[in-house]
């Protein structure tokens, strides 16, 4: 390689197109910098266009100020080596194209405050995949034709034959059709469409070269430019359209091996439904059917499309699946692959029918798809006696590293990830994370406000081996909404890092979750279950208060005459949770109860939920409604208005009943992760069948079934959304709030309560029988069990005496083969207790 | 021979450009390659030059066949083309830089001695320099590193009088050294330098012969017969266009061999006769041949 002749042509090339060179390096060296100081909104709104066109430019002036297409360039007959040739030509679009930027990271990565680790990786990892994927294309078009205009022509014709042929074919996946579409890319796994597809353009240019540049073939040449286009449509669709999932998903595992420490049991993770019945409508109602688009909302399950809908027919039957994975590591979670639907006659190998989900949704822990069974299909499954669903999902096993990050706007590094910045955005309304990741290879990030891990957002998947990654450095930007439910200056960032692959199966009997006595067929007017049987008949009036800018509460009045007494209820619980207690009290108090923002009926906003501001939500009511010093009773959660309430504004109440509250909850974060392996270790309650949605008493027996307390009706609807036959049991509070609030939680300052208070402790019942669907046989779970039983146990006991030493004018009862809802279980005592300190305050 | 080429054809599309060409150039000759516009002549250099690929046929230059040409046959080869691109935005000095690393060979005085000689601007972009400036500047860039064969593609049509003399002049100068190939639409202005003439039109070869051979074997004849006679049927050998007026007959031989032969040959068809021989100039010789042509190739 003579460098003297390769620098004599770089000389040539940067004196001819001098300008063109100064204003496309101060294009590519500008934009890193403009958009890493973030001044303007202008630039990154027309960069990629702009940057697009420099490039193509740029490109093709360079390879056509010595061009092989021609007849008549002055290199044709001079002794111009041809490899010294290329090489002046790929390094003068080096040197514009990458290493302005690089040397523009390299001046203002400093400048923010970066490291100089950070600095180097992300000035030389900082490629842009699209960009490079595109790069041969380019450079092959310019190779075969003369000028600017032939070339700007030909990269237009490519352009229509890439994108507006194939377009109309790559779709999102329908239940009746091949291939996988752009499912491959929520998946992770768009990097067998991308590196193969780039590799060969790469590749195909290099022979190009050869061919035009010493043999002189350009016709041939051109034609091999249709033909690289060609391999890069079929390279980049292949995984997608004409591929299905199983030689994709075979590529992918044997290509990212995994790595996890072989002390892994993978073979002890299950899944299970989370719905006895799949929530199930008749494609032609689907425009109609509102609880089944609701209950779609619920699950997260994206939109269809309308071909799924008109090719299946109109008595098709549209159904939902909500799984999860059980016994995994704790905090480890699943990524979904690919899943497929069988049904099968009993104990036979061969599917009567398979399916594909017709959308996918995969971010929380559970694993919720929307299915479509065709008219005919349904029609062989009817005629066969006993029919089975197997579900079988090939999933990712994802390990998670997390990392406490700073909301200050200041990079720090999280080892696992990169390099990442957290800050609140000008309007308050979000907190931005910015993340890069240089050397390290997450398969997915996450970022989530501290403490609140239903906040969790995260960026898409990336499965990608590490050796096809490296050169590209990973950008990511996310947004958590919902700032103030934290008040926390941290967020959580998690690199979650591919520890293994799992693929699972779950049988379930009959076409839709159990046999068709149990789930039969959406009925011919789309609704199964009468709604109308539900009903709160407890007495009470029904108003709502206002105690903050748009925060409304629920506000439920039982009457009565005398001292006033005002109900909290537990986390997540109602004021309907007193149904039954309360109008015990009225003979002898004016009893009113609250719904803490958040849940049941009152707002639903996302801030506030600080045990201050919970607190002041409670005067703001006792203002509205007139209340002189009630007595305040709070069940469980509730202890945490009642202690700041009464170290706070003692001179409001009378005094202060803790049902089974006085805890310092703020050490849980400690204690959390064991007693979350613990808890996780538990079998989970079966879901509930839907013959107990159709009204209170069917509820109650399935309560008594299962040991669980009796809940008021008012409660279960307004909780549990029992009358909502496709929601029924799931609790009617969005995680995050609930979370919140438990974050918020202090420890209880019982010292500076000086009203007289009375804290009652459900102490259970150690002979008390264990659910039903446990079984005792399982030696692992009975362990859990007892351990779990004396955590508590000490917890509480030191609970306890923290009250008793504590509290000045405090009086501790504990209340003996009790349970948490003790206002349900041991009503009675509740009554007599509440009633007996509510005389004792009168004699003060 | 520098030179050869056997058979050579090639078409674009259905249209032929060369046809069947058999070209030899020998060493030392200042070779002209004459024809109209449309004749060919660039097309063949293209071919020498491995710009294109012929269909048929082969042709070798230096010894190489053209296919094979390397970049560094072109150590030994300068090739100067009226429609040469060149690299617009360089100034003539920095044009002249890169061409000297490219050549080992490089003679930098002779270099400086032409540019002094052709009052070349060396700070004017190439892209600013008139057509003539251009020429004078492609020739340095072809002769500073004196090769073995030059071949240049018609490079004197559009300059004026004064420029073309430069050229020329220049040409000359290395006329001792060079084997060089022109090609041409304009005769006059060769004529004088040249050493060998090949006649080009419609893609064939009319014909190619050292001039002296050819300035001897042409004459042209003007006739005055004793009576209006015919033309001898059939037509002797080497006599083309002829035409006969009244007394008068005029034609132009291509076979002259001395004056006694022809007027032997001009009695025995017409007896008695008074005979003139001009010579001619190769431009009349060729506009003869190519009229012949078409005569003959008219239906």
């Amino acid at each position: 390689m003579n460098l003297r002749i390769v620098g004599a042509i770089l000389k040539k090339d940067i004196r001819s197109l001098y300008p063109l060179v100064l204003l496309a390096t101060i294009l590519f060296a500008g934009d890193v910098i403009l958009m890493r100081l973030d001044v303007t909104t202008v630039w990154p709104a027309f960069r990629t266009p702009v940057l697009i066109l420099a490039g193509i430019v740029l490109v093709l002036a360079v390879f056509q100020l010595d061009s092989a297409a021609s007849l008549v360039d002055d290199w044709l007959c001079r002794p111009v080596p041809r490899a010294e040739l290329i090489v002046a030509k790929l390094v003068l679009l080096f040197v514009v194209l990458r290493l302005s930027q690089i040397v523009a990271t390299l001046i203002i990565q400093p400048l923010l405050g970066a490291s100089v680790a950070e600095t180097v990786q992300r000035a030389l990892l900082g490629l842009d995949p699209d960009a490079v994927a595109l790069l041969p294309l380019l450079m092959f078009t310019a190779l075969v034709t003369r000028t600017l205009v032939q070339g700007f022509g030909v990269l237009l014709a490519l352009f229509i034959c890439a994108f507006a042929i194939p377009t109309p074919f790559v779709t999102a996946p329908g239940p009746l059709q091949p291939g996988i579409g752009t499912a491959l890319i929520p998946a992770g796994l768009d990097w067998l469409s991308y590196v193969p597809s780039t590799l060969a353009a790469f590749m195909l240019f290099g022979i190009a070269c050869w061919l035009v540049y010493w043999r002189r073939r350009t016709r041939v040449g051109r034609a091999l430019l249709v033909v690289a286009m060609l391999v890069m449509v079929v390279l980049m669709l292949l995984p997608m359209w004409l591929l299905p999932w199983k030689p994709v998903y075979a590529a992918q595992t044997a290509l990212t091996p995994p790595h996890f420490a072989t002390t892994l049991d993978t073979g002890a993770i299950y899944l299970r439904s989370l719905r006895t019945c799949f929530t199930a409508t008749y494609v032609r109602n689907l425009a109609d059917d509102s609880g089944f688009a609701e209950a779609r909302r619920a699950v997260g399950v994206a939109a269809w499309t309308r071909e799924d809908q008109a090719e299946s027919g109109p008595d098709s039957v549209a159904f939902l699946t909500s799984i999860e994975p059980r016994r995994l590591p704790p905090d480890w979670r699943v990524g979904l692959i690919y899943v497929e639907a069988g049904y099968f006659a009993a104990s036979s190998l061969t599917p009567l029918y398979s399916l594909r989900p017709t959308s996918y949704h995969t971010e929380d822990g559970s694993l919720s798809h929307a299915w479509v069974l065709p008219e005919h299909a349904l029609r062989r499954l009817g005629s066969e006696a006993k029919v089975e669903l197997k579900l079988r999902y090939y999933l990712t096993l994802l390990e998670p590293h997390q990392f406490r990050l700073r909301t200050d706007g200041r990079r720090q590094a999280v080892p696992g990830l990169g390099y990442c910045r957290a800050k609140l955005d000008s309007t308050g309304s979000h907190i931005e994370v910015n993340c890069f990741s240089g050397l390290d290879h997450p398969a997915q990030v996450s970022v989530e406000l501290e403490d609140i891990p239903a906040s969790r957002v995260y960026g898409l998947p990336n499965y990608a081996p590490g050796w096809a990654r490296w050169p590209f450095g990973q950008k990511l930007r996310l947004s958590i909404g919902s700032p103030r439910l934290s008040r926390s200056d941290h967020i959580t960032v998690t690199a979650w890092s591919l520890a293994g692959y799992l693929d699972k199966s779950l049988v379930l009997p009959g076409v839709l979750g159990s046999d068709s006595g149990t789930c039969p067929l959406p009925s011919s007017e789309g609704q199964r279950f009468q709604q109308a049987v539900w009903r709160d008949t407890a007495k009470h009036q029904t108003s709502s208060i206002g105690v903050d800018q748009g925060v409304q509460l629920e506000i439920l009045d039982f009457g009565g005459q005398g001292s006033p007494i005002l109900l909290l209820a537990g986390l997540g619980a109602t004021a309907h949770s007193f149904d039954e207690l309360a109008p015990l009290l009225t003979p002898k108090n004016r009893v009113v109860a609250i719904t803490r923002r958040g849940t049941g009926y009152s707002s639903k906003p996302d801030f506030g939920y600080d045990t201050p501001r919970l607190a002041q939500d409670v005067l703001q009511v006792m203002d509205a409604l007139e209340l002189e010093k009630p007595l305040l009773v709070g069940h469980s959660i509730a202890g945490e208005e009642l202690t700041w309430l009464g170290g706070h504004h003692p001179e409001r109440f009378r005094g202060l009943v803790y049902l089974d509250a006085a805890y310092d909850r703020s050490q849980l974060a400690t204690m959390k992760s064991r007693q979350n392996a613990l808890y996780a270790r538990l079998s989970p309650e079966p879901p509930i069948p839907p013959e107990a949605t159709r009204n209170y008493e069917a509820m109650s027996k399935l309560f008594a079934d299962r040991g669980h307390v009796r809940l008021p009706e008012g409660e279960i609807i307004a909780m549990w959304n029992g009358d909502k036959p496709f929601l029924a049991g799931m609790p009617r509070m969005d995680a995050r709030t609930a979370q919140a609030i438990m974050a918020a939680a202090e420890a209880p300052n019982y010292a500076a309560i000086k009203l007289p208070a009375l804290a009652i402790y459900a102490i259970p019942d150690p002979r008390k029988a264990l659910p039903p669907w446990y079984d005792t046989s399982d030696a692992g779970l009975m362990a859990a069990l007892t351990e779990l039983g004396r955590i508590n146990a000490v917890a509480q006991r030191k609970n306890i005496e923290l009250f008793r030493r504590s509290v000045a004018r405090g009086e501790v009862l504990e209340m003996p083969n009790a349970t948490h809802w003790l206002i349900q279980s041991n009503q009675q005592q509740v009554l007599e207790a509440i009633e007996t300190f509510s005389l004792t305050l009168k004699d003060q | 021979m520098i030179v050869e080429t056997r058979g050579l054809t090639k078409k674009f599309g259905r249209f032929e450009a060369v046809e069947d060409l058999d070209l030899r150039v020998p060493e030392g000759a200042v070779f002209a390659l004459i024809g109209p516009n449309g004749a060919g002549k660039t097309t063949t250099i293209r071919v020498l030059m491995n710009i294109l690929q012929a269909d048929r046929g082969d042709a070798s230059v230096l010894g190489t066949p053209s296919r094979r040409l390397a970049p560094n046959d072109f150590q030994r080869i300068g090739y100067v083309s009226e429609s040469q691109k060149l690299p617009e935005g360089l100034r003539l000095e920095h044009y002249f830089e890169y061409l000297r690393c490219l050549y080992p060979a490089w003679d930098h005085a002779l270099e400086k001695q032409l540019r002094g000689q052709f009052e070349l601007p060396p700070e004017r972009k190439i892209r600013h320099l008139s057509h003539g400036m251009r020429m004078k500047a492609l020739l340095v860039g072809a002769l500073g590193y004196r090769p073995r064969l030059l071949v240049l593609d018609e490079p004197l049509s559009g300059l004026d009088t004064l420029v073309r003399d430069e050229v020329v002049n220049g040409l000359l100068q290395q006329a001792a050294d060079t084997t060089i190939l022109i090609s041409s639409h304009e005769l006059a202005e060769i004529e004088s330098f040249t050493t060998h003439v090949a006649f080009m039109q419609n893609g064939r070869l009319l014909l190619q012969e050292a001039i002296e051979g050819l300035q001897a074997r042409f004459r042209q004849v003007h006739v005055t017969l004793s009576a209006v006679k015919e033309l001898p049927q059939p037509l002797p050998q080497g006599w083309l266009l002829p035409a006969v007026e009244g007394h008068r007959l005029l034609f132009i031989t291509s076979h002259y061999d001395g004056d006694e032969p022809l007027y032997q040959e001009l009695a025995r068809h017409f007896g008695a006769v008074r005979m003139e021989c001009e010579p001619m100039s190769l431009r009349a010789v060729a506009n003869a041949l190519m009229q012949q042509r078409k005569r003959n190739s008219a239906p």
